[in-house]
């Protein structure tokens, strides 16, 4: 009983270790986004391997019946402690951004409690790639690339 | 639902334990779902994400699912340690603590969901561990006092185990088995309440957001309570027959019956 004891918290022990070795080794995403950003790209995905690039849609378009909100051809400022300057002719809309799952989910938060969730499928520190949410499991509906322009 | 272990279990007894831990755990599932953006009653999912994210090299990922699995895993050990370690003591008490333990991780992170969450990544990753940690518990006790007939937290095997016997219903032999027939009750019981507690949630969360799991703990306690109730109704009518004998037999002793191994019984609990 005792053997087994000691077995079972040396292995405990060695997770922790390569857990905590792991997490303060690895960027942290919240510190990655915070800067500016420039949508550099814009590809509407319909399925895997076909694109329509730049796709021009409204503010308030729909994709597969959902409404939705695609912002393009903005700078997107990232402040710490989760405000959002989204920079578009000149005119600025402000909101809050979270990250959430795994690190793996962008939600944006506007002052009218709408909610945009976006996949983060790379972030770098030059480089941003998101796909827009419509469903728990799908992605790839709208792919926006950005590049960092201020930190 | 919770004084019985392994063998001694009637199916009424997996199944009021299975409908109400399925649907508290069809709950935890689509609100987790809903706030973090990830599962937290099964893991199945997560160890392809595992994977993925060990090809894609994402270390920051890998370390975070990693320690998901970890805890679903440790609350399955932690449960299964109660039980057997308690079990001799009391059926009651060795069952209904990781039940308690899931209560007070689910309270917890409604508790600080509601009035503390800054929607930080290091508060949602502690926040989803401690869900995967209380799905852990559920499962783990659930399965262990049922002889591994009760899985409540994920459907993979239920929905198998489930196209078996309608497969198997298609003879007559099997029809007309009542071991098949009760599964078969048992697994479309667990099934539909996952479901039922899993849109009730969705339904649910955008009224009432974090103070949900205010509402999935008092299902588990609920699941407590009926056996404590039970157990204390039992003791009641326990004494009360002493009693009653005591006055009409004066000093004879009676020999052992019915009435004498359920006391024995009821002093086990």
């Amino acid at each position: 009983m005792m053997r087994f004891g000691i077995l079972y918290l040396m292995v405990f022990l060695f997770g922790l270790t390569g857990f905590t070795v792991m997490i303060s080794k690895a960027p942290v995403q919240e510190e990655l986004i915070v800067g500016t950003w420039e949508e550099t790209k814009w590809k509407y995905e319909k399925n895997g391997d076909e694109e329509v690039q730049t796709y021009q849609m409204g503010k308030e378009d729909a994709v597969g019946g959902q409404p939705y909100r695609i912002h393009q051809a903005e700078t997107w400022t990232f402040l710490k402690g989760g405000k959002l300057n989204l920079l578009c002719k000149g005119n600025c809309v402000q909101a809050t951004w979270s990250i959430k799952g795994r690190g793996n989910i962008l939600q944006i938060r506007y002052s009218d409690n709408y909610t945009e969730s976006y996949q983060l499928t790379e972030l770098a520190t030059d480089r941003m790639e998101l796909n827009y949410e419509c469903d728990a499991q799908a992605k790839g509906i709208a792919k926006l690339n950005f590049k960092k322009i201020g930190g | 639902m919770l004084r019985k272990y392994s063998n001694s279990r009637t199916l009424s007894d997996n199944i009021k334990l299975g409908t109400l831990t399925a649907f508290t755990a069809g709950m935890v599932n689509v609100a987790s779902l809903l706030i973090f953006f990830a599962f937290t009653s099964n893991v199945t999912g997560h160890y392809a994400i595992l994977a993925a994210e060990i090809v894609k090299g994402n270390v920051y990922q890998v370390a975070v699912v990693f320690s998901w699995i970890f805890l679903f895993f440790l609350g399955s050990f932690t449960s299964n340690l109660i039980v057997i370690h308690f079990n001799a003591r009391s059926k009651y008490f060795a069952h209904a603590t990781p039940i308690l333990l899931e209560m007070i991780c689910l309270t917890a992170v409604g508790f600080y969901g509601h009035f503390f969450y800054r929607e930080t990544l290091a508060e949602t990753e502690l926040l989803l561990s401690l869900m995967l940690f209380a799905m852990g518990l559920q499962n783990g006790l659930t399965a262990s006092i049922s002889n591994f007939t009760v899985k409540t937290t994920h459907l993979t095997g239920t929905t198998t185990d489930l196209g078996i016997l309608c497969a198997m219903f298609t003879k007559k032999e099997f029809r007309s088995n009542p071991e098949l027939l009760g599964k078969a009750k048992l697994l479309s019981a667990i099934t539909v309440s996952f479901i039922a507690g899993a849109v009730l949630s969705g339904l649910i969360y955008m009224h009432i957001q974090f103070r949900i799991f205010f509402l999935i703990s008092f299902c588990l306690l609920l699941v407590i309570l009926y056996d404590l109730y039970r157990v204390r109704i039992m003791r009641y009518l326990a004494a009360g027959r002493r009693s009653a004998r005591g006055i009409a037999m004066g000093s004879i002793q009676p020999v052992a019956g019915i009435a004498e191994r359920k006391e024995q019984e009821v002093a086990a609990y």
